[in-house]
């Protein structure tokens, strides 16, 4: 698990330091008039904010793939009403939150410098809210549900539903032609080398981050659950020894009360003949 | 500066303060999340530490 951590942190750092040093600014607007820099003929402006998406993509595809594990996780459980795989589900989620987090601030970002507002009712930004919104309210689900057996398998079941929408947002750019998002993934995306391989390597670097957060929130979090458990047998131990020893008391009352009885009706018998006798 | 450099790079220069944040913002939210696994994994220690106190408080007084 570290070997896999510091890989990912290394691909990450190597993507941004590449973003930043080796990968050519993208062309905007058109200049009044054409510019020679370093040998080469510019005739657009450059574009420095692109450069958010060589870890804003990774991010949001790491979003949805550990979301994808989070329902996968969820309908294990349903078919075996084995518990770890809720806890793997609800770990899943919370790193899904994490990723969905990080992407709407990069993207926000984006949003504020290229299209001038910070939020703009466009089909993938609304179907990425609207992921966001059903993360959340997952864990509203969950902390609205008392009984485990109950919240596991509504959660689950929310959890399968939830993860419709990732697919839908992540389509939902080349099946709305209205869209105004940018389309990274496609298999002519026209990206030079010198700009996919960061992105690349950012992509295989966020994906291990992610995995290696959700194994280690996983552990955490199963530890916290046997925690939980060993509290609550302890508690019943406690309460079945409480009970026991009212039991025990009220039995030996019961006994002494019998003796008490026993002893004071001989004594009553013989007050009695005295009585008769007079 | 050349005007025409200076037009080149008149969207560089105000996109730096945005791609700046939101690269910070990643992180950020990614360090946020490491920071609450690490004080949760803590907690569960020193609630696994006290029942472990607790199991050997009652083991002892069984004993007696």
């Amino acid at each position: 698990m570290p070997i896999m951590l510091v890989l990912g942190a290394v691909l990450t750092a190597i993507d941004v330091v590449w973003t930043f040093t080796l990968a050519p600014l993208v062309q905007g607007a058109q200049l009044s008039e054409p510019v020679v820099i370093g040998g080469a003929q510019v005739t657009t402006k450059l574009l420095l904010s692109q450069k958010i998406f060589y870890l804003h993509v990774p991010v949001a595809v790491a979003s949805f793939a550990v979301m994808a594990l989070a329902a996968f996780f969820a309908l294990r459980f349903l078919m075996t009403k084995d518990r770890s795989y809720d806890v793997r589900s609800k770990t899943a989620m919370e790193v899904t939150l994490v990723f969905i987090v990080a992407t709407m601030i990069s993207g926000d970002l984006w949003t504020r410098f290229e299209w001038g507002v910070w939020w703009v009712w466009e089909p993938r930004l609304t179907t990425y809210f609207i992921l966001m919104l059903l993360v959340i309210g997952y864990f509203i689900l969950r902390n609205a549900i008392d009984d485990p057996e109950r919240r596991a398998r509504f959660c689950a079941v929310f959890g399968i539903v939830a993860f419709v929408d990732a697919p839908i947002s992540f389509l939902v750019t080349r099946l709305v032609p209205s869209s105004i998002h940018p389309v990274v993934f496609r298999t002519d995306s026209g990206l030079p080398p010198m700009m996919l391989i960061p992105f690349l390597l950012g992509l295989f670097g966020m994906l291990m981050i992610a995995f290696v957060l959700y194994c280690t929130a996983q552990r955490i979090n199963a530890d916290a659950l046997e925690v939980e458990e060993l509290k609550q047998q302890l508690e019943e131990q406690d309460a079945q020894a409480t009970r026991a020893a009212a039991d025990d008391a009220l039995e030996r009352l019961r006994k002494r009360g019998a003796s008490v009885s026993a002893a004071s009706a001989p004594a009553h018998d013989e007050h009695a003949t005295q009585n008769q006798e007079g | 500066m050349d005007p025409i450099l200076s037009e080149v790079y008149s969207t560089v220069l105000p996109a730096a303060p945005f791609v700046i944040a939101a690269y910070v913002g990643i992180w950020l939210a990614l360090m946020v999340y490491v920071l609450v696994l690490s004080r949760r994994a803590k907690h569960t220690s020193d609630d696994i530490e006290a029942l472990r106190e607790a199991l050997e408080r009652r083991e002892s007084k069984r004993d007696l």
